[in-house]
Formats: structure tokens, sequence, C-alpha cells
């Protein structure tokens, strides 16, 4: 293992392989664990995190001196989407199952990035995952900038939102 | 290959997970599947069922969980006389290298990361059956 890269707060959303390794969990994922394709837009930078859907799965991250937060965020009808792909069920609304699934499926994703980036030499540590379904407001110290990358869904143009926010 | 009247433990704090495993032991023919949330309701479950004469032939547990973590699980199961050659298998997303040795000087029959096809889940039971079942010889 090569030594740790050191964490920059300038430029390290920007680093091809930091987001390289979100996506590719994200892609991954999705294609082996819900059997469904995404397709990743262009990355784009923001002040904070924005809600983009109606059930999100959150977990806080630390590396180094430095803490984050990832976010998967789905549309009510690209979740339920998911949910019927895999288990063949027709769900009216939002319920308990398809948090659990957005909840796993962070878990995955996280893990999946995680294990990519500490090849690299960054210190990820584990962490459970929560999930919100509704409206939420965050609250941000320090540093508070967003990564965000989109992801396309079955035809549906930036279906899933995948944030990763540097809050320390 | 574990035979067909085996007896599952599949332990995920996630029910998807729990799901997604169950569905694929059924699609291999296993009926005797039981899921327990935690570490600490699956070792209430193993050792009910050692005490009924049913033991587990196959314990399939995640490792990242809030009460007992799958590594304290297979440490309890491993330390217990009535279950230490229980075949368990750990599925976690963390495939760090350093997590695959703590499991494995732990005792763990295999390891296999999240996420994981049916393909991958099976060839894990297929070399953790040959395994016990070679130091059972």
């Amino acid at each position: 293992m090569s030594a740790a890269p050191k964490l920059n707060t300038q430029s390290v959303l920007v680093d091809k392989d930091f987001i390289n390794a979100f996506v590719q969990s994200v892609v991954n994922t999705h294609k082996i664990t819900a059997n469904v394709a995404l397709t990743p837009g262009t990355p784009k930078i923001l002040p904070k995190i924005e809600k983009h859907g109606e059930v999100t799965g959150f977990v806080g991250i630390t590396s180094q001196d430095m803490r984050w937060v990832l976010s998967l965020s789905y549309g009510a009808e690209s979740a339920i989407f998911i949910y019927k792909t895999m288990f063949g069920e027709d769900k009216a609304k939002l319920d308990g199952d398809i948090s659990d699934l957005i909840g796993e499926i962070t878990n995955q994703v996280y893990g999946g990035a995680k294990s990519l980036l500490n090849q690299r030499g960054f210190a990820f540590e584990m962490a459970l995952p929560t999930v919100i379904t509704g409206d939420f407001r965050t609250h941000h110290h320090g540093a508070g900038v967003t990564l965000m990358i989109p992801f396309d869904l079955n035809g549906k143009s930036s279906a899933i939102h995948v944030d990763i926010t540097l809050e320390k | 290959m574990f035979p067909p009247n085996t007896k599952f433990l599949v332990v995920d704090d996630y029910s998807t997970m729990r799901k997604i495993v169950k569905k694929i032991l059924v699609d291999m023919g296993y009926t005797r599947i039981e899921e327990a949330e935690d570490g600490k309701p699956a070792l209430e479950k193993i050792t009910q069922a050692v005490a009924a004469n049913d033991a587990f032939g196959c314990i399939i547990s995640d490792w990242n969980m809030p009460g007992m973590t799958g590594l304290d699980l297979l440490k309890a199961v491993r330390a217990n006389p009535a279950t230490s050659k229980t075949p368990m298998i750990l599925a976690t997303a963390e495939g760090d290298q350093s997590n695959v040795v703590e499991a494995a000087k732990a005792g763990v029959s295999d390891y296999v990361i999240k996420p994981f096809t049916p393909v991958t889940l099976t060839e894990k039971m297929k070399k953790a059956y040959a395994r016990h079942n070679k130091q059972a010889a």
C-alpha cells in the first residue's frame, strides 16, 4: 500500500480518482445488487448539499482530520422502480422496505468507494448509514462544500443524486 | 455442497440483504432458512437451536451491524464447543485486506464482499462446505 495522500480541502472534491471511486461504486452496486443500469452525468460543485428527492441515504465519513457526508437521493418513482426490479413487488408509495433498500445501497456504495480509496492509501473508517424519507435541512460547519454527481436511470435524467459534502 | 435439508441462519440489520440472501438460498432449493437482524438475536437463535438438537448447518452474516457485529458473532460461535465447527460466511461492504485478515484469524469459513451475485455466494458456500468437510474427515 502506498503512503496516504494528504487530503486537501480545496482539491480533493475535484480529484479524478476520488470522484471515479464513488462513480464506480454507485454504478457497480446498482448493477449487481439492484440489477439496474445507471449512467453518470457531469459532476458539479455546489456551495451546500441540496435536497434532490424524496428518500435519501446518508453516511458520515471520517478520513484523516476531515469529516464528510455521503448522501444518495432518489425520487419516489426511481426508488419504487428499483425495489420492483429487485423483488418484483410494486409499491404504491415509499415505505419502510424501500428505506431499508436505500440504506443498504448506501452502505454498499460507501463500502465499495472506501475499499477503492483505501487501496490508494486513504484511511476511511467503517460507518453505518441512516435513511431519511421526506424533507430535511442541513447545517454546515466549516467548509460545507458539496460535490454532486447526477445519475440517469431507465431513461430518466438525473434520477439519482450522489452528494459528497465536505463538512470539515 | 450443503445438503438440501441444511438449516441456514441469515443475519443482517437490513431486511433487504436478508431478502436477497434468502432468495438465493430458496432458488438453490433450500427451505430451512431463519433470519436475525443483529448478532445478539442471532446468537440466541444459535444457542436455542443447539439446545433443541437442531443446530444451524450454515450461518451467513453481515459484518457491520449496530448491536453485535458479525465478527463478534463469529468469535462467539467459534468459542462455543457446540458450534465451533459450524460453517460461517461473513458478508460485508468493507473489502479491505485488514478485514479479511481479521476475519481469517477469527476462523471465518469464507468471506463475501457486497455487492455479490448469486453465483459468487454459491461459490463461497461450496468452498465453506468443502473446507469444513475436509476438516471433519
